[in-house]
């Protein structure tokens, strides 16, 4: 009778168990080349499963081997992040990023498969320095729900890992990715001014979003009418000037290939404005001398 | 003693199954009847619900296609990375079908949105998808939620709210107006797609409260709308529709909010409309709560 309860509690445990793990099937991962070549670069794809449910933001923080690999940037193509809070950057070997979808998004639609894939977060590139087995693990991970209240979506984690073989011949049978080297310039972007609202602290600011599907946008600069270049980030407090003037942003890649734009910023006084002036003070003098010419003649 | 135990452990292993251990952590997921499929493109085929057209057309060779339902002579406007590429006309059923074409291999996001026909909007709806060269991949079963105005911005206690909208004709819907509890009511949509229902909030005490509407058996709902019950009516006007993170008043949410959001993130004392959750913080928190209201 005690071994049929015993039995019983061990099945009833078990189920409860099996039921219990369902709780967890959202999670973030991942998904990387095997082994690849030193000197070669490669992509570490973070995707998430968000077990159907809608989510729209994330703040990821990812550990790496700063010996055995370089971050050398990330590929907004085939990933769904376009709206970065802080887009992905290196820190003490680690990769900061947070973003998010507008809309929220459920998973990816492949008519080759079932069921929903998992959602393409980010594609981050790095390069292989050294011979040895590299890790990606994260160290923070928040996934927000689409719920219009930003609650947190239950998760867990699975980083990955890379071999890196010494080897100088490419083998055909390695899975490595072509070598992502980036030579083309950011696409062209535009800049927006964005004036103050009517009573509000929002001061004037420019907005502005480039695009590099080869290495993703590292940094920006900005040059304000003189020949300094000074870091910026979109979007940028800027001030108004008596006159206007123009401002060029540059949008610079992880392989240093950059694309500018510019904007005119208007000034306090507008050219019309002056030429209203100058007529008016040449109008004033003619007027003056008029009747200076009148009085003189009265008399 | 140890029976005992044994039966009470096996008792509450059972009733935790029972009742609940699946779903413990309910993160409440979305249930779409979303289908989406791939076809061997080139042929030719007869398009003709929505857009207004009809006749034959050639197919182009790879292309994407979304089929589903509006509402009566919507306009439902589809995206690509977040530009528009095509808009068209539902038909005086709601119903609705785009075809884009596409030239290469990848996943891409498509959204769509769409706005009835006295210009609300709906909200986006985004769907990734894995584009096939040669195919037509094919997603039906598309559903936006009903979209919904109301009358006042703060309404008297024990006053009406009036709530109107575009829905599907004839539909059976549910609005739910919630705090801490929740009330909801259900109705048919008319013949045309337009609901007007005058809520009672005789039994509702003072305090913010969020109204929203979606069609019964439906998960997706439509945008929240906020609203008071205090000791006035204050009727919403144009400029004034009380989304939040819109700081410009535009009635949009798009790059411009996202970027005023930006530049407060993470700085003290931020103004009241940036901050979306009302905590006195701009973290994530805040830009999730933008992008769920996102019009683009």
């Amino acid at each position: 009778m005690k071994y049929f309860s015993k039995t019983i509690l061990i099945f009833f445990l078990f189920l409860f168990f099996l039921s219990s793990t369902k709780v967890f099937a959202a999670n973030v991962f991942v998904s990387l080349s095997p082994v690849v070549n030193v000197g070669e670069n490669f992509e570490v794809l973070i995707n998430a499963n968000s077990d159907g449910i809608l989510i729209n933001s994330i703040n990821l923080i990812l550990d790496y081997n700063q010996d055995l690999v370089s971050f050398s940037g990330y590929k907004n193509d085939d990933a769904l992040i376009r709206f970065w809070v802080d887009s992905p950057y290196e820190k003490n070997g680690n990769i900061y990023m947070s973003g998010i979808i507008p809309g929220g998004v459920l998973g990816l639609y492949d008519p080759n498969k079932k069921e929903l894939g998992a959602i393409p977060l980010v594609s981050l590139l790095f390069t292989a320095k050294k011979e040895g087995i590299a890790t990606f693990s994260f160290i923070k991970t928040e996934i927000l729900k689409h719920d219009g209240k930003g609650t947190e979506l239950i998760h867990k984690e699975n980083g990955g890992e890379v071999i890196i073989r010494n080897s100088i011949i490419k083998s055909d049978n390695l899975n490595t990715k072509d070598d992502v080297s980036d030579k083309e310039k950011p696409e062209s972007f535009e800049i927006t001014l964005l004036e103050p609202f009517v009573f509000g602290r929002t001061p004037l600011m420019i907005v502005f979003r480039a695009n590099d599907n080869g290495s993703g946008i590292k940094e920006y600069k900005i040059n304000e009418g003189n020949s300094v270049w000074k870091n910026a980030k979109s979007p940028q407090q800027i001030s108004r000037g008596i006159f206007s003037r123009d401002i060029t942003v540059r949008a610079f890649d992880f392989y240093d290939n950059f694309q500018d734009s510019n904007i005119r910023i208007p000034g306090l006084i507008s050219p019309q404005f002056l030429w209203i002036i100058f007529i008016l003070i040449i109008f004033c003098i003619w007027g003056y001398k008029m009747i200076k010419y009148k009085y003189e003649m009265s008399l | 003693m140890s029976n005992y135990f044994l039966k009470k452990i096996i008792i509450f292993s059972l009733f935790f199954l029972l009742l609940g251990g699946r779903n413990l952590y309910a993160q409440s997921p979305v249930t779409e009847t979303i289908s989406v499929s791939a076809i061997v493109a080139g042929e030719t085929v007869v398009v003709t619900p929505g857009g207004g057209s009809s006749g034959s057309i050639i197919i182009p060779e790879t292309a994407v296609r979304f089929s589903g339902q509006a509402y009566p002579n919507a306009l439902v406007s589809l995206l690509k990375q977040g530009q528009v590429k095509a808009i068209v006309k539902a038909n005086k059923f709601g119903d609705f079908t785009i075809t884009l074409e596409e030239d290469y291999d990848s996943n891409t996001l498509f959204s769509l949105f769409t706005e009835d026909v006295l210009g609300n909007r709906s909200f986006l709806i985004n769907y990734p998808i894995v584009v096939q060269v040669g195919f037509i991949t094919h997603l039906s079963g598309i559903r936006f939620a009903p979209t919904i105005t109301t009358d006042k911005a703060e309404a008297r206690f024990g006053d009406y709210l009036t709530v109107t909208g575009y829905a599907l004709p004839k539909m059976e819907m549910e609005i739910t107006i919630k705090n801490v509890e929740k009330k909801i009511f259900s109705f048919i949509s008319s013949k045309e797609g337009s609901y007007k229902i005058v809520l009672p909030l005789a039994l509702l005490p003072e305090g913010d409260y969020v109204v929203f509407i979606k069609y019964i058996n439906d998960n997706r709902i439509s945008k929240l709308i906020k609203f008071a019950i205090g000791e006035l009516n204050i009727f919403n006007t144009e400029i004034s529709l009380n989304i939040p993170g819109d700081c410009n008043a535009d009635k949009i949410i798009n790059l411009i909010d996202f970027s005023v959001l930006a530049f407060w993130y993470g700085k003290d004392n931020p103004p009241l409309c940036v901050d979306t959750n009302k905590d006195n913080i701009i973290n994530l928190i805040d830009f999730s709560i933008l992008a769920f209201y996102w019009t683009g």
